[in-house]
């Protein structure tokens, strides 16, 4: 078996080299291409031997983008410095830059495999650290035994210095022991791709058809700028449209925008997680596996967990399945490091938040927020559509009835939704852990761990001191958590006992 | 293992016996702070007046706009800095064993509160007019990139720094002698 030992500074694997080349090379014809293209359309008649000179651009930057590769190559090296507990990067051609991570700040350690990796059996291995201020880091090209020793050896070591528990911290053997004990122990749960596939356009049902709509209301509005503009009777415009062979290209539009969601969702979900496979490998880690044109084999690691939602709505409900978010510290403006999880079942999502939370959770005893925050969300909304509907009538002289049907209409609509989404809304406090849940026709359950809030802010405004209302905001490392008109003196309580656990555990 | 369980407790706590946030003594951050406040309204003020009058002489803007448009800025900046003012005196601070409090709101009351223990990194923040009075904003991030973070203004430049200082000794497990020197600074003010 070959031994790896990455205290000492190590470089990629050589065929590596190819795909550094490659990825250079499609950078500079990316960046070149216009221009090498307008050159050559005003050239190509007045230079004698034009060709020839083509060929030898296309030389230079092969070579150019050799060179590049060959230099990234050589200058890129990593090793672990456990005596600093760090991971050390270092890279660059013109500029050297030396990453220094420190293994307390690793949220993640990722194995992905695009295409061009697949073909030559190489793997590129991404570390996630915490806060946006913190370079991620990327070795590109690395085989399959390095990959799955450097993953593993990193996770133990941050698994090390965020518990108390001694491990062995040996990049070679216990990898293959381990992988077998843990399959026989933990074995894969597969999700099938139907029930991703389910999922993924079921969860998302609702955003997809907000877009569809957005869409046709664009379309109908470009139309009817055309029949302003050509000056057609409406009636008789519609009337024209329906009859000519356009009906059939309209009804293909408006089907392609219905249909459109799932598209969307197609890509989004089943392409992402293909195959999605996973099991728990120690107590604080879940392996993934999923994706089909580009590979992820992603350990979680459970300590870095700062929220986890469920979602699920009345189709799912149908199907029974649910969809999980898996929410880590944001290494980023951009949340990269939440990880999706759609079509798994009661069973499986029960006991994945036993591995997460490490406790049976039982909803009991559920506080709701008063009745007063319909009425003033119904209010503030009702006077923003009273203020359009005056608009129209006085400014943009619509009929008085149109805006009082379609007043009335969006009124009625969004008060329930607005009283059900109220109704619906439960706060759970279960020892160490808040659960939120949300939503009237998709539910959404929040869960997390009092040891992860960093900021907790209580207010009361003026209009709820009567009523003994107010508001809590917890805030973690992945975003904030909102309770709006709850009884204030419960918010006191819960408060004060969020803090006196923190500081308890600290 | 038998040793740790001998010194492990976990006792129960009734939940009214817990540190209370709205038992604080909180303090009011430094009334200069209030000069730095003004002084920036005024510039601001001042910027938009001279930026709109350039505007509208170049556009040959009639009597009447000058005089609208003043009576508006006026009226508003006042308004504006009136509540500013109010909510001014309603800004405090405190800083506790574990965690530090920041209260502040004019219709409301807002209380924030971050364990040191949520804190990533400290930072002490002074511009230029704020350098003229000694004061200094403390901003405390938390884990999570800039959203988690807790910033309070008006702070005496030495009792920053030494608020700076424990918070740090509290993250490191250093808090003995820098918790005796906030208290006696406390004590003064």
């Amino acid at each position: 078996m070959e031994m790896h030992n990455f205290t000492n500074p190590t470089r990629q694997n050589k065929a590596g080299l190819v795909v550094l080349f490659l990825q250079n090379l499609f950078k500079v014809l990316k960046n070149t291409f216009f221009i090498v293209l307008l050159l050559g359309y005003r050239l190509y008649e007045k230079v004698e031997h034009f060709w020839l000179y083509v060929v030898v651009l296309l030389l230079i930057i092969l070579v150019f983008s050799f060179w590049i590769a060959y230099k990234s190559y050589k200058n890129f090296v990593y090793y672990v410095d456990e005596g600093d507990k760090t991971f050390v990067l270092e890279q660059g051609i013109f500029t050297k830059v030396k990453t220094i991570i420190n293994f307390d700040k690793i949220v993640q350690i990722n194995l992905v495999q695009p295409l061009l990796l697949q073909v030559l059996d190489l793997y590129k291995l991404n570390i996630e650290t915490a806060g946006s201020a913190v370079a991620e880091v990327h070795i590109n090209a690395l085989d399959e035994p390095t990959a799955l020793a450097l993953q593993s050896y990193l996770q133990k070591i941050v698994y090390k210095e965020n518990t108390d528990e001694s491990v062995l911290i040996d990049a070679n053997t216990p990898l293959v022991e381990d992988e077998i004990q843990n399959k026989a122990a933990n074995p894969i749960i597969k999700i099938p791709n139907w029930q991703i596939l389910m999922a993924g356009i079921f969860t998302n049902y609702a955003n997809g058809l907000g877009f569809a709509l957005l869409s046709m209301s664009f379309i109908v509005g470009q139309l009817k700028e055309y029949e302003v503009m050509v000056g057609v009777d409406a009636a008789h415009w519609v009337f024209d449209f329906f009859n000519n062979s356009v009906l059939f290209d309209f009804a293909l539009l408006f089907i392609l925008f219905l249909l459109s969601p799932i598209i969307i969702n197609l890509f989004r979900q089943v392409i992402r997680y293909f195959n999605l496979t996973y099991n728990y490998k120690l107590a604080n880690e879940i392996q993934f596996e999923y994706g089909l044109f580009e590979l992820h084999k992603r350990i979680f690691n459970i300590d870095k967990l700062q929220i986890v939602k469920i979602k699920e709505n009345v189709i799912l409900q149908l199907l029974q399945l649910k969809f999980i978010i898996l929410k880590q510290i944001q290494t980023g403006a951009k949340d990269k490091s939440a990880l999706q999880l759609p079509g798994l079942r009661r069973q499986q999502v029960d006991e994945m938040l036993l591995a997460l939370f490490k406790q049976p959770i039982k909803l009991e005893n559920p506080m709701q927020p008063s009745i007063r925050k319909f009425f003033i969300q119904f209010m503030l909304i009702g006077f923003v559509i009273i203020s359009l509907g005056l608009l129209g009538i006085f400014v943009f002289q619509i009929t008085v009835w149109y805006i009082l049907l379609t007043v009335t209409l969006l009124l009625s609509v969004i008060g329930l939704i607005l009283y059900k989404r109220v109704r619906y809304e439960k706060f759970f406090w279960c020892g160490n852990l808040l659960v939120i849940e949300k939503g009237w026709l998709e539910k959404t359950y929040t869960y997390c761990s009092l040891q992860h809030i960093q900021i907790v802010k209580r207010t009361q405004m003026l209009w709820q001191r009567k009523h003994n209302l107010g508001s809590l905001q917890y805030q973690t490392g992945a975003g904030t958590i909102y309770l709006d008109f709850y009884n204030y003196d419960f918010i006191t309580e819960l408060a004060d006992s969020i803090l006196y656990k923190i500081e308890l555990n600290a | 293992m038998d040793n740790q369980s001998f010194f492990f407790s976990n006792h129960q706590l009734p939940i009214e016996n817990l540190p209370k946030v709205n038992n604080i003594d909180f303090q009011l951050i430094q009334s200069n702070y209030w000069k730095v406040i003004f002084i920036q309204s005024l510039l601001f003020y001042s910027f938009v007046l001279i930026a709109v009058n350039i505007i509208a002489y170049l556009n040959d803007a009639p009597i009447l706009f000058y005089v609208l448009f003043h009576i508006c800025v006026l009226a508003f900046a006042s308004t504006n800095i009136f509540v500013m003012r109010k909510a001014f005196h309603r800004k405090a601070f405190a800083i506790r064993e574990h965690d530090i409090v920041y209260k502040k709101g004019l219709l409301g009351t807002t209380i924030v509160t971050m364990p040191y223990k949520a804190v990533q990194h400290v930072k002490l923040s002074q511009g230029i007019l704020s350098k003229k009075w000694k004061l200094t904003t403390i901003i405390l991030y938390g884990a999570g990139g800039q959203q988690q973070q807790l910033a309070i203004a008006g702070i005496d430049e030495n009792e920053a720094y030494q608020i700076k200082e424990f918070i740090l000794s509290k993250i490191n497990n250093k808090q003995v002698f820098v918790t005796n020197e906030i208290n006696e600074e406390h004590g003064d003010a």
